[in-house]
């Protein structure tokens, strides 16, 4: 039996894979917010897609440079 | 608007010091972040209509506290470093309701920080139907009842009445402060989580007063055990008295009682989340306290509530 889930109606789909492809959440993180992902506010769903499409964060070479 | 908690940086919780700071890192702010969207989205479903969706916010905080300290323990760093938490700086009381009266309490809505502040909301009278109203309180006295309930007596401090089985959330000391509309002294940012130090596991830790017999008659100040043992569900017992306790005994911290990583079975913590009730009765400076008992049903009763004479 496959386990793959269905969006609920009315969730927003470019976020909803935004979540499932976010490397910053792990698998049951992904499943709640997938699960709460229909009853975000606009403002919340905004706030989420912001976290999880920003830019990949950089290794921190700073500091290497600095003690090179 | 949902309540704002400050974001979180690098910062350990103010109130809270750990041994070792705190690891930073654009991954782990972007967690915290993720964190703090968490909480907001709990606060603003706490009460939807449908359990699942209750439970579903309550279940993505834990998660994402959970996620936030793998972040700061990856290197096994801090896993023995118990919390100390600092007492409260000046007693907290805000959003309270100005009359004398008794208000419902809003199912679920009861949580109390590791400072000892409560934080619920209530049912403010002659506005059915209305918006709940949220209050936070350090000096809080609990009794017994058949409801849950916010009583504000004529004199002394609020009491909330609750069910014996009643569970109080026990958060982190900046999660009460996204509660109310006034931030508590001395916590002005920074998160830990409760109770998943370590684990992995997620789970938030829920406090019931008055499951056991408390020896105490009348409305009485309660605080949960010294220690929790980390990943604890629920917490039984409560050190209770009809005087306040001072604001460092009234503090809480999550003990981490393994020292590798999530996956240990059974993490075998030595602290009994069953200790009974300890009782000690001071009122009047009289020594008074009855010895505590490991296990619930032992003869209490010395301490007499003055009846609602607490308040300084």
């Amino acid at each position: 039996m496959t386990t793959r889930r269905h969006p609920t109606p009315g969730m927003d789909g470019e976020l909803a894979a935004a979540i499932r492809r976010s490397r910053l959440l792990d698998p049951a993180l992904k499943r709640h917010w997938l699960r709460v992902l229909p009853y975000l506010a606009p403002r919340e769903r905004e706030r989420l897609h912001g976290i999880l499409t920003a830019p990949a964060p950089t290794p921190p070479e700073a500091d290497a440079g600095q003690r090179a | 608007m949902a309540p704002r908690r400050p974001s979180r940086t690098a910062s350990p919780t103010p109130g809270v010091s750990l041994a070792a700071p705190a690891i930073s890192s654009p991954e782990t702010e972007a967690r915290q972040r993720l964190l703090d969207l968490a909480y907001d989205v709990s606060l603003r479903l706490r009460h939807h209509a449908q359990p699942a969706v209750r439970i579903s916010a309550a279940l993505l905080v834990a998660a994402s506290l959970a996620a936030c300290d793998g972040d700061s323990l990856d290197d096994g760093q801090r896993l023995d470093a118990a919390p100390v938490v600092q007492p409260l700086q000046r007693e907290v009381a805000s959003g309270l309701p100005s009359q004398p009266g008794r208000y419902p309490l809003v199912e679920n809505s009861l949580q109390r920080d590791e400072q000892g502040v409560y934080a619920f909301a209530y049912r403010p009278a002659g506005a059915p139907g209305g918006p709940d109203a949220t209050a936070q309180a350090s000096r809080v006295r609990l009794v017994e009842d058949s409801s849950e309930l916010l009583e504000i007596p004529a004199t002394g401090d609020p009491i909330l009445h609750l069910r014996p089985n009643s569970e109080v959330r026990l958060v982190p000391a900046t999660f009460a402060t996204g509660i109310g509309a006034t931030p508590t002294v001395g916590m002005s940012s920074g998160s830990r989580s409760m109770g998943s130090g370590g684990s992995g596991s997620g789970t938030s830790t829920s406090w019931r007063p008055l499951s056991n017999p408390s020896g105490v008659r009348g409305p009485a100040y309660y605080d949960p055990p010294r220690s929790i043992a980390s990943g604890s569900v629920v917490v039984d017992g409560a050190r209770a008295s009809t005087t306040i306790a001072s604001p460092a005994d009234r503090t809480f911290g999550v003990v981490h009682a393994v020292s590798g990583r999530a996956g240990g079975a059974g993490s075998g913590t030595a602290a009994s989340n069953r200790a009974g009730v300890d009782v000690a009765g001071r009122s009047g400076g009289a020594p008074g306290g009855v010895a505590a008992s490991k296990s619930a049903g032992f003869s209490g009763g010395a301490a007499t509530a003055k009846g609602g004479a607490s308040s300084s």
